[in-house]
């Protein structure tokens, strides 16, 4: 981003409008009738008014003497260091008087205002530099000019001058405000411009991207429906056709080895199933379709898609929603394949009779990454089951593609291990993580933590997840 | 932050960040009132007709600390969501983060928004939360309830940043967190600058000096914990260091 209003240094001409600011200072010199000047931090002068005191300082000029020593204090009032928010006095060298005080704003020097030539009251005559200059100079019209200047006490002068400082406190401090005003509206609109051009190429470039996948994505999934699922399909089919008795009456053993190859062909169309998503993802990552959806609609359809195994098995399956979680922003297909990969798990390794709970509500562990209001912004399902469990060694593992607990090859229970792979590779899409739990011989706990809105989601959505 | 060798000058930049309403204005109006008068600045609010902040809001502070001019720039961002650039440039070149959460259990998820919000937006400019010293200010902690209480001694309990509670609006706990956070952020710049070598200005001594520019300060002992202890803080009336880690993050 480039260097913001902010970040730079003031400077006092550009903060003042300088025709107008010069206005108010003549009515002020109008109404003092006492000179004013004003320099910015660098020494540039930005205001010099001049009452009376032009005859003087001209007469003063004519000869060498005056015109140094009237250099020295002329360059003295301009540069000498004012750091101290105290007004600092400068006397001439002819009698006459300044008062200086700088401009300080949030502790920087913008720069200075100096007040005279005054005739201070408590100078009865012309300075003793001058008379000693009596040579050179005609005191009497000195005196004759010195006289037309402004004679004031300092007190007096101190008062104006301290007046008129805060009067430009006021204006540097509005005109201040007015600038970083504008200039932070233009600032703002100039980032919010770059952060929409920037979006509409992501926009641009994904829209490409995705179109290409698609037409991947298409020939891919057609190929593999022809030369894996035509086949089977056949298989699976007259499989039936055999069963139903359609080429003539079969024996028990006959029938007993059909059922075989029918539940075996049916096992292998849903690992086809499986491989088919798991390309998917490797092809082009997991593609969310987020919409706002109620968990406990969520949830009852995965059950409901795993009863009739778990009623094979006589085993019960309860669910529970907690009433601080409503509606979330997710793929509700993904979330759902995933509790029902997760149940599909728990029916097959739980023996019978036992018991599969399925619950939701706030996360307990927000992902490490997800800063200190994590938990807010989270909300987790749980399958819970009292079945085998999985080996504390094998905990980290079971997510991995193809990974079965037992992989020997007289393994009791089925599968190709890309079940869980899946999940975590959904859950992961999402913004959120999976975790296990388990004990052997006492059953398995496995978590899935999803934020309630897309990570980065824009701040005015407000789904009101958590109440 | 500008640091003028030259001039032995150092200019540091608070931010105030957190969701709209927490109390970031509230916070700096409180924090004005109990600034001398001759070390503060304008307090310079741009707020709409409607008293929401437009842009943000500026407390400067200046004073001396041994022969050394500190300049403390405190800045609020504005909540509002549309404002989301404005928020990215105030943060442009900060040197601490007070991030001010809500209490009311209603605002737990705006909290949540509002720190994300933060961390991509110091991204954009260069800036990390894992190196910039912060502190977190639960306001309004009247408004709170006992699923608040526990979320802020879970945060104590992640020992990540200092945690204060605060109701800003009767002006509690707003000067505990920013000396705090300027402790935090004298230890940062000091790492790097090593102030206590090159000028020999330490820790205890810049606590000392912001301390003094204060109406009625807090002794440091109350807030902070010893030297070389953690980094959490108690805060104003705050219940101090505890919480169970292992019930982090507890959603709603």
């Amino acid at each position: 981003m480039a260097e913001s209003i902010l970040q730079k240094k003031l400077v006092l001409g550009e903060l003042l409008d300088l025709p107008t600011f010069t206005q108010v200072c003549k009515t002020f010199v109008d109404l003092y009738k006492i000179g004013l000047k004003v320099f910015d931090a660098n020494g540039t002068k930005l205001v010099d008014i001049k009452i009376a005191s032009g005859d003087f300082c001209a007469y003063m000029f004519t000869e060498p003497n005056g015109r140094r020593l009237c250099t020295e204090t002329v360059t003295h009032i301009k540069v000498r260091p004012l750091e101290e928010p105290q007004i600092a006095v400068r006397n001439c060298f002819s009698g006459l008087r300044y008062l200086m005080l700088p401009i300080l704003y949030e502790g920087d020097m913008l720069g200075r205002i100096i007040f005279g030539p005054f005739f201070p009251e408590d100078v009865g005559d012309l300075g003793q530099d001058l008379k000693s200059l009596e040579g050179e100079f005609d005191l009497a019209k000195a005196r004759d000019l010195i006289g037309r200047i402004r004679r004031a006490p300092e007190s007096t002068v101190r008062k104006v001058l301290d007046h008129f400082a805060r009067l430009v406190d006021v204006l540097v401090f509005t005109s201040h405000k007015a600038l970083i005003t504008s200039q932070l509206h233009i600032e703002s609109v100039t980032e919010s411009y770059r952060e929409v051009q920037e979006k509409n190429k992501k926009l641009s470039e994904a829209l490409e991207r995705l179109q290409e996948l698609s037409r991947l994505k298409s020939n891919f999934l057609a190929t593999v429906s022809h030369e894996l699922r035509t086949p089977l399909t056949s298989v699976i089919g007259y499989s039936e056709m055999l069963l139903a008795g359609l080429a003539g009456e079969l024996n028990d053993e006959q029938k007993d080895y059909l059922k075989t190859i029918l539940d075996k062909g049916e096992s292998l169309l849903r690992l086809i199933s499986s491989i088919l998503d798991l390309s998917r993802i490797e092809a082009r990552g997991v593609q969310l379709q987020r919409n706002v959806v109620d968990v406990n609609d969520i949830l009852q359809a995965a059950v409901e898609s795993v009863l009739p195994q778990s009623f094979k098995k006589k085993l019960t399956v309860s669910t529970e929603v907690s009433p601080s979680i409503q509606r979330v922003h997710v793929d509700p297909d993904k979330i759902r394949q995933c509790v029902i990969n997760l149940l599909s798990n728990s029916v097959k390794f739980t023996p019978a009779g036992g018991h599969i709970a399925v619950r939701a509500g706030p996360a307990q562990h927000a992902p490490q990454n997800a800063g200190p209001f994590g938990g807010a912004g989270y909300f987790q399902i749980q399958v819970e089951d009292n079945g085998i469990g999985i080996p504390k060694e094998l905990q980290s593992k079971v997510f991995d593609t193809f990974f079965q607990a037992d992989s020997s090859a007289s393994r009791e229970y089925g599968g190709a291990g890309l079940g869980l792979s899946i999940v975590k590779s959904y859950v992961e899409a999402h913004g959120g993580g999976i975790s296990v739990r388990s004990e052997p011989g006492k059953g398995s706990v496995f978590t899935l933590v999803v934020p309630i809105e897309p990570p980065g989601a824009p701040l005015e959505s407000s789904l009101r997840g958590v109440q | 932050m500008q640091f003028n060798t030259a001039q032995r000058e150092l200019t540091l930049k608070i931010v105030y960040y957190g969701p709209g309403l927490s109390g970031k204005t509230t916070n700096l109006r409180a924090l004005y009132q109990r600034i001398q008068p001759a070390l503060r600045g304008h307090l310079m609010t741009l707020d709409t007709a409607d008293d929401r902040t437009l842009f943000f809001d500026t407390l400067p502070l200046v004073f001396k600390s041994g022969n050394l001019k500190v300049k403390l720039k405190l800045f609020t961002v504005p909540g509002q969501v549309m404002h989301n650039s404005t928020r990215r440039i105030v943060l442009q070149g900060a040197d601490a983060i007070a991030f001010v959460a809500d209490s009311q259990p209603a605002k737990r998820q705006e909290n949540y928004k509002y720190w994300m919000n933060m961390v991509e937006n110091l991204k954009m400019n260069g800036l990390s939360i894992d190196s910039l010293p912060c502190v977190v200010q639960w306001n309004k902690k009247d408004l709170g309830d006992a699923t608040t209480a526990e979320s802020v001694a879970k945060m104590r309990g992640e020992n990540k940043q200092p945690v204060f509670e605060a109701v800003a609006v009767r002006g509690e706990g707003v000067v505990e967190t920013f000396l705090a956070l300027v402790d935090l952020t004298f230890e940062a710049i000091d790492k790097t600058y090593l102030l206590r070598d090159k000028i020999g200005l330490d820790r205890q001594a810049f606590i000392e000096e912001v301390r003094r520019c204060l109406v009625d300060p807090p002794r440091i002992e109350d807030i902070l914990p010893p030297r070389g202890g953690g980094k959490n803080g108690s805060g104003a009336g705050g219940s101090g260091v505890g919480g169970d880690p292992s019930s982090m993050a507890g959603g709603a």
